[in-house]
Parts: C-alpha cells; sequence; structure tokens
C-alpha cells in the first residue's frame, strides 16, 4: 500500500513537473522563432519588391526560417545570401543569383498624367502628389523596388542608380 | 619652362591674404603630393581654424619618386618663398619645411628621420608630437602641410602671374618637367607595360588612357602580381596606428566589412615590408569604400523597414474604420 503510494505520488509529481518543462520550452522555442525571423529580416535589404515571391522581407524571412531557399532575394545579391548563410548554418546549399545595381526610381515629370496609381503601390510612401497632380519619387526613401513601373499607365518611371548620401 | 609667358599680373608684397588666396584657387592649385585637395579651400579652412604653423612636405617617402628633392635642388628659394606666402595667408604661421635625412638644406628646412613620413597626417602628427582621433586631419593639430611642388605652383602663381600648366614628374628613374594633360601612354616608359601612378606603395595602377594629372608626382612600372599572405606578421609591427594589415587583408580577401580600416592612414608602412608583395594599401581603400557602402545599405534597409511597417500599420487602421464605419451605417440605417 505505502510503495504503491509513494510510487504513485513520485509519478504525478514527475509527470507534473515534465509537463511544466515541456510548456516553459514551448514557448521558448516559439520565442526563438521569431528571434530567427527578425535576425533574417534584419540581413535583407527591405525594398518590400516581392521579387522573392512572398509580399515582403518580413514574409520572406519567416518563410525562410521555415526552410525556404535562401537566393530568392534579387536586390540582396550574394552578399545578402552569404550572410543568411553564415547566420542559418546552411552554407553548404546551392545558391545562385546575381549582384544587382542599387536603383532608384525617378518619374519623368513631362509624362505623368497624375493618375496616383503608383502612389497606392508604393511599399515605403516614398511617392508624393495626389490625383490630377504632378508626382515626384522621394529619392531618399525609395528602395529602388520597381513596383510602381507596372503600375503607371503612361510608362513615366525609370530607375536610375542609387547613390549614398 | 621659363618660356611660359603670365596668365595672371603679378602680386606683391602688399597683396592680402584673400587676395593671394584668390590667385591660388584661380591658377588651378591642388595638392601635387597625391591629395589632388584644392589649395585655395586649405588655406580658407586652415584660416578658419587659426592654424598656426605650416610645413612643406618634401619627404619624398614613396621609393623611386624623387620629383620633390629634384624640384627642392633646382627651385629650393622658389619653394622656400611658397612657404612664406602660405605663412602670409596664415596670420604669420611659424614654418617649417620637412626633408628626409642627409638632405643637407639650409633652414628653413628641419631633416624628419620618421620613416613614411611623407604622409600629411604623420608629418603633421610628428610636428604636434602628438596623435589625432580616427581618421584625424593635420588642421586637428593645428598645422597645415603643404607639398613641396604645390608650393612652387603658389610661389609661380603669385609671385609670376602663372596658372598651374606643367609640374615635375619622377618618370621611371627620371625626372621631367611635364605638362599636365600628357598621356601616360605618350612616354617611352609606357613601352614596357603597365604602369603605375605615384609610387609601389601608396599609389595606384594606372587607369586606361590616364594622363600626368595635377597630382602625379611618380609614374613607374606596375607591382609584380602577388603571392599569398604567409602569415609572417611583419605587417602588426610597421603600422604606426597599431593595425594588423593581416587581419584587413583577410577581411578584404572574404569580401567583408572592417570597421578598424578607417584608422588607416593609407602610409604604406605595411605594404613596404610585406614578403609577399601584396598591394595592401589600394586593399584598404576599396575595404574602407566597401564598409562605407554596406553601412549606407543597412541604413537604407532600416529606414524603409520602418516606413514599411508605418504603411502596413496605416492600410489596417484604415481598414478597420472603414469596418467600423460600415457596421455603423447597417444598424443605424435600419429604419428602411
Amino acid at each position: 500500500m505505502t510503495a504503491a503510494l509513494a510510487l504513485g505520488g513520485l509519478g504525478l509529481v514527475v509527470a507534473l513537473l515534465l509537463s511544466i518543462a515541456r510548456a516553459v520550452l514551448a514557448s521558448k522555442e516559439r520565442g526563438s522563432e521569431g528571434a530567427v525571423v527578425d535576425a533574417v529580416d534584419a540581413l535583407l535589404p527591405q525594398s518590400q519588391c516581392a521579387q522573392c515571391g512572398y509580399p515582403g522581407c518580413r514574409p520572406y524571412a519567416q518563410a525562410v526560417s521555415a526552410g525556404e531557399r535562401l537566393d530568392l532575394c534579387r536586390p540582396g545579391g550574394p552578399n545578402t545570401v552569404a550572410k543568411l548563410q553564415a547566420l542559418l548554418g546552411r552554407e553548404r546549399e546551392p545558391a545562385a543569383v546575381a549582384q544587382t545595381p542599387e536603383l532608384v526610381a525617378r518619374i519623368i515629370e513631362r509624362q505623368c498624367v497624375g493618375c496616383a496609381r503608383c502612389i497606392e503601390v508604393c511599399p515605403v510612401d516614398a511617392i508624393a502628389g495626389a490625383p490630377n497632380y504632378l508626382h515626384a519619387v522621394l529619392a531618399e526613401h525609395c528602395t529602388g523596388c520597381e513596383l510602381c513601373v507596372p503600375a503607371c499607365p503612361v510608362d513615366c518611371i525609370e530607375l536610375v542608380a542609387w547613390t549614398p548620401k | 619652362m621659363d618660356a611660359q609667358v603670365a596668365d595672371f599680373a603679378p602680386l606683391d608684397e602688399s597683396a592680402d591674404a584673400d587676395a593671394i588666396i584668390a590667385r591660388i584657387d584661380a591658377a588651378g592649385i591642388v595638392g601635387m603630393g597625391g591629395g589632388r585637395y584644392p589649395s585655395a579651400r586649405k588655406l580658407r579652412e586652415a584660416r578658419a581654424a587659426d592654424v598656426r604653423f605650416a610645413i612643406g612636405n618634401g619627404m619624398a617617402s614613396e621609393p623611386g619618386a624623387s620629383a620633390d628633392t629634384t624640384l627642392l635642388g633646382q627651385h629650393f628659394e622658389a619653394v622656400v618663398a611658397g612657404l612664406e606666402i602660405v605663412g602670409r595667408c596664415l596670420n604669420g604661421a611659424g614654418l617649417a619645411l620637412a626633408v628626409p635625412p642627409g638632405s643637407k638644406l639650409p633652414a628653413p628646412a628641419i631633416e624628419v628621420g620618421v620613416p613614411f613620413a611623407g604622409d600629411e597626417q604623420r608629418l603633421a602628427a610628428h610636428f604636434a608630437t602628438r596623435t589625432a582621433p580616427n581618421a584625424g586631419q593635420p588642421s586637428d593639430y593645428g598645422v597645415a602641410v603643404f607639398n613641396v611642388a604645390t608650393l612652387f605652383a603658389i610661389f609661380e602663381a603669385v609671385t609670376l602671374g602663372r596658372a598651374l600648366r606643367r609640374r615635375i614628374v619622377s618618370v621611371g628613374e627620371t625626372d621631367q618637367w611635364l605638362a599636365i594633360g600628357t598621356p601616360l601612354a605618350e612616354l617611352p616608359i609606357a613601352a614596357a607595360g603597365e604602369l603605375r601612378v605615384n609610387g609601389p606603395l601608396t599609389g595606384r595602377p594606372a587607369r586606361a588612357n590616364a594622363v600626368v594629372e595635377a597630382s602625379t608626382f611618380s609614374v613607374g612600372p606596375a607591382r609584380a602580381p602577388a603571392d599569398p599572405c604567409i602569415r609572417c606578421g611583419w605587417c602588426a609591427p610597421a603600422c604606426p596606428e597599431s593595425l594588423v594589415a593581416e587581419h584587413l587583408h583577410d577581411a578584404f580577401e572574404a569580401n567583408a566589412e572592417a570597421a578598424a580600416v578607417f584608422d588607416c592612414i593609407e602610409c604604406g608602412a605595411c605594404t613596404a615590408v610585406c614578403p609577399s608583395g601584396i598591394d595592401l594599401v589600394n586593399e584598404f581603400r576599396a575595404l574602407k569604400e566597401q564598409t562605407r557602402h554596406r553601412a549606407a545599405l543597412r541604413e537604407r534597409a532600416d529606414a524603409a523597414r520602418a516606413r514599411s511597417d508605418a504603411r502596413s500599420e496605416r492600410l489596417a487602421r484604415q481598414a478597420r474604420q472603414r469596418q467600423a464605419q460600415r457596421a455603423a451605417r447597417l444598424s443605424s440605417n435600419h429604419s428602411w
């Protein structure tokens, strides 16, 4: 009787401890997953261009931490791939991405009709203007993501080389 | 060379500092020791910083670059006169002409025994007997440094009224007066192969279609191809800034960044001792550029992330507001 109670009690206590440990570890795991996404996101160029197939840099960072390919970021180029590989310990994965020049958009003012469609698609609010008024790209905020180019009905947006200020 | 006509009316002793500096500006004079910094601007900045000590730099510390030494031999008085003109611009600054040991030149020439002191920052630090902060300029020490060829050009512009049209250049083993703009390909030395401008240590490979510039003091053969780094460690004690050039070389090879490279004053001391013949100074120049560029990209990304997050938040807020307005409309319009 005493032996059964003692063993049963011990079993209960251990079961309780194990369940607490599991809950704590699981929450830690969730927390560190967010930390990985943050670390990946910090290495991405934040152009929000969606050329990787995800709707922005943060979604791609989440996909990468869940195992997505590392070489989908075109604006980041080989340097970003190398940093992601080093961060995640995935150096052995094949990666093919070319170096692309850093760009900013510029509106050709003679052609702009003031339709405001580019303003809506800009992911960083870098185009100033209002319907029926001339628009202008705020070069210091533009990431060169090219999302405004297909939105323009008169093809008046060009991309020029970005230079650090 | 004395046949050159005057471009300006000569200025006499009564000319004030502003007139002299305007003349130096008009004559197109820039730092002729390789720096290419506009001399008029340097003088204006030195005046604004109340610099009271001017040094003529005749150290000629690049191997094979004897143009400055030859210039001092040919036109010592003119160079000293140029230094005195600089002194007049700087409220009667103290003057010294730094020359290598064994030059045997009269005052104000002072023989400086520090190796690689042709570097402007090193020379200024030597005279100020203290060290400057990271990437400090000579004006931080209260000193202005002018190359002797610049001083000669200043003398010619102010006293003889001549614009800067030609300079003395070490070409191979000889020193010649060449017109600025002379294509390097026209020099006989170009037939021997690739060229290097401004010395084997701190110079650069000659670009395609390079010409003699105001800052070109030497033209010589290109460096031999470098061997791999053998980890001898000689570069570390050679560095006056206590940098370990080997580590910076690794960072360059790995296409990485290195914040410490901004302490490099590009004096060439490490290149001089490297037994593998690695062109370290030019690697560090590229590394500085790369490190700056990467930092600028990170700054751009951080700003873009903040703006993108702010936009997402705004769009979500607007969607919520529309939803609430719609719900309000639906609940208030139930009368019909």
